[in-house]
């Protein structure tokens, strides 16, 4: 982290053994992406989706617990076995919503996916009616943390140094 | 407008985290907080109002002396925010990993 950092931007950077158009096939085909997006023990339906610009997409997600997450977003941007971006947000009335920018990087047999998250909600949003999200949030925290599966390799720029 | 951009803005600068840090640990009036740094008394009000303008923190005049109170609150949004979300991407990638090493596999065998 450094002192320039202005914006709160959640970046994750993975290596996998796959090439670019595996993991663009991963994401953008609806069966595909249902297959693995959530946390293990959360299970994801995704009813909808459409790999164009301009197309929406949508995830269920079912907390061990119970709870469910709705989110819903749009594409707005599609570049074949390189580079997408979509919107992210609750479905369910909040206005908080971000966009996620996908990259994807050949290292011949192997790909670098870089993923950024930015745009974040007003202290408006924040006090009002979003502390359910907030509070389904923390429980799908716990529950990772509890299962340990957060890798030492993501970065965010989380503030740091605040108690 | 207070958002949560302003918050990691204000919190980006070390002497801020700083100053938060202190205030975590009870109110402190503007020259106890000015103690620890090399900066000068105008230089560290300009630090403070950033922080104020971000909702993090605020204070009262008390005679002489103005007194700063953290607003703990202020950082729980963007914390949780990202807390979630990184979780959440990284948790998937564990399993995008076995499900592409697994694709591999059947098409091998």
């Amino acid at each position: 982290m450094t002192t320039k950092d202005e914006s709160p931007v959640l970046e994750i950077t993975r290596i996998f053994e796959a090439t670019p158009a595996e993991i663009f096939n991963a994401w953008l085909d609806r069966e595909e992406w249902a297959s693995w997006i959530g946390p293990e023990g959360v299970h994801c339906d995704v009813p909808l989706l459409e790999p164009r610009v301009g197309g929406g997409y949508r995830l269920i997600m079912h907390l061990p617990d119970g709870n469910i997450i709705r989110i819903a977003g749009i594409f707005k941007a599609i570049e074949s076995n390189k580079s997408f971006a979509f919107t992210w947000g609750s479905a369910e009335g909040d206005r908080r919503e971000t966009l996620v920018t996908v990259e994807l990087r050949d290292l011949h047999g192997r790909t670098e996916l870089k993923l950024r998250q930015e745009g974040l909600p007003t202290a408006a949003d924040r006090d009002g009616h979003d502390k359910g999200w907030n509070s389904t949030m923390n429980k799908l925290v716990a529950h990772l943390a509890a299962r340990g599966q957060q890798r030492s390799s993501d970065s965010s720029r989380r503030p740091h140094g605040v108690a | 407008m207070n958002d949560l951009n302003q918050i990691f803005a204000a919190l980006a600068d070390p002497t801020r985290r700083a100053i938060v840090a202190r205030l975590a640990k009870g109110d402190a009036t503007v020259g106890e907080l000015a103690g620890p740094f090399k900066i000068s008394p105008p230089a560290i009000s300009r630090h403070l109002k950033v922080l104020e303008e971000a909702s993090l923190i605020t204070n009262q005049r008390q005679g002489k002396h103005r007194r700063c109170h953290l607003k703990p609150e202020a950082l729980t949004g963007a914390a949780e925010w990202i807390d979630f979300h990184r979780a959440f991407w990284s948790a998937s990638f564990d399993r995008l990993d076995v499900r592409l090493k697994q694709t591999r596999k059947d098409k091998k065998s």
